[in-house]
């Protein structure tokens, strides 16, 4: 059987060149780089040099890069260490209702913690209204923290306007960023769970935001502030590509999905009421 | 996904007596699309017999196993036997279900429940309710 992979937002494989360029520290090259010791010497010299040419790229000094362990941590460090060293300017944040949990909770942790913290809303499409992020600066707003990119509905924000509007007022803009190729639905009348378990029967890894497949048994937060009502956000089904996935993976998708749709579909209530009333009946 | 047992991932993927029963005796329909999960029982009556049952359910893996389980469960019992068909006992014949999908298992009693509710009311019968108190969110 096929297999094809489509859940790329949940994790993606390595690329073969950043595996390349690993693989001696992984295997030979190994020293704390902070070791007086000259084992130290070769991890720094290439730490240093990552940074630098991560620098390079964004335009920044080498110094103001810091590596963490993943985009949780770095959206934790950021923003409580942003709201940290600005306190004395002001205490309050801004964010997205759209954020990751780790932008999300951060908020939430700074506002036990005496700041405060407006969420702004998304229109239907996920965009952030800018009217809204305009009325929620404040005097003592001290950052901004809105995802550039919405890796479950793939919605990309005006970052320019965004950035104008926080312009010469002293406030730190902190864009989250990660999208794959998305592909975002919901197939009305079905379930995200149930769609997920018979294309994994055929091979297919995909995602949904349903609340059925959430740990806390709540629709997708980024679903629910678009306001998709809870019955559509409970057929959600997303599929996230790598570089990897070919045209006949697609088509394989293609071929498969269907199916499944109509499968669940016949076991539905609400697409029998649907058919019903459609035919005019009650 | 949940890791599901074996009859949960059978009944699943080869759901029994899925369907409408077009003059059915009693239908029950419990849960509702806001919260998540909807089923909708449909019977027939032979001899105060479940001499059928059938079920449509909107929802995640484990809502159409224990539909599915329930069904068969409850098929050629006399009503007072389909009533003590508990969530206990579905998610039992389950050979359990994973902790946050008990509120499935309620579900599946409660809709026959409810079916049987409709067959004695619309016989003109006391319907004797003996359904959990515990609903699911
Ligand atoms: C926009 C965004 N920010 C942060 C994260 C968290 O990253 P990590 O899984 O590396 O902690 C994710 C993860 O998918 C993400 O999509
Ligand atoms: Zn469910």
């Amino acid at each position: 059987m096929r297999r094809v992979y489509l859940d790329n937002t949940a994790t993606t494989p390595l690329h073969p060149e950043v595996l390349e360029a690993m693989l001696p520290y992984l295997r030979d090259i190994y020293g704390n780089p902070q070791s007086i010791h000259n084992w130290g010497d070769a991890p720094r010299e290439a730490i240093e040099d990552a940074r630098a040419r991560l620098a390079d790229l964004i335009g920044s000094r080498p110094e103001e890069i810091i590596f963490t362990g993943s985009g949780t941590e770095s959206n934790n460090l950021a923003i409580k260490g942003l709201a940290q060293a600005y306190q004395a300017r002001g205490k309050h944040i801004v964010i997205s209702a759209i954020e990751h949990f780790s932008v999300i909770h951060s908020a939430k942790t700074l506002e036990k913690r005496g700041f405060a913290a407006t969420s702004v809303p998304v229109d239907g499409y996920g965009l952030v209204k800018l009217d809204e992020l305009a009325k929620s600066i404040r005097e003592d707003t001290i950052v901004v923290s809105i995802v550039h990119a919405n890796g479950e509905v793939g919605t990309i924000q005006n970052i320019e306007e965004i950035a104008k509007l926080l312009k010469g007022r002293g406030i730190v803009g902190h864009p989250d960023n990660r999208l794959p190729g998305n592909a975002s639905f919901c197939i009305e009348f079905i379930e995200g769970e149930a769609m997920l378990m018979l294309l994994s029967s055929w091979g297919i890894a995909a995602s949904s935001g349903s609340a059925c497949t959430s740990k806390a048994l709540k629709a997708s937060h980024v679903l629910t502030a678009m306001r998709i009502p809870p019955e559509i956000a409970q057929s959600s089904l997303l599929f996230t590509l790598m570089r990897d996935n070919t045209e006949e993976d697609i088509e394989y998708v293609l071929e498969t999905l269907p199916p499944i749709v109509d499968r669940l579909r016949q076991m539905s209530p609400l697409y029998a009421k649907f058919l019903k009333k459609q035919s005019g009946g009650r | 996904m949940p890791v599901y047992s074996d009859k949960v991932m059978d009944h699943f993927m080869n759901p029994r007596n899925v369907g409408e029963i077009e003059d059915a005796d009693g239908i029950g329909e419990e849960g509702n699309p806001v919260c998540g999960d909807m089923m909708t029982f449909y019977i027939k009556v032979n001899d105060s017999r479940l001499s059928d049952v059938k079920f449509k359910t909107f929802g995640c893996g484990a809502a159409i196993a224990v539909s599915s389980i329930v069904s068969e469960m409850a098929r050629g019992k006399t009503l007072e036997e389909a009533r003590k068909i508990t969530p206990a006992l579905v998610a039992e014949e389950l050979q359990g279900l994973p902790k946050n999908k008990h509120h499935c298992s309620n579900l599946g009693a409660q809709a026959l429940n409810k079916a049987i509710d409709d067959y004695l009311s619309k016989q003109g019968k006391p319907v004797k309710t003996r359904r959990r108190e515990k609903r699911n969110g």
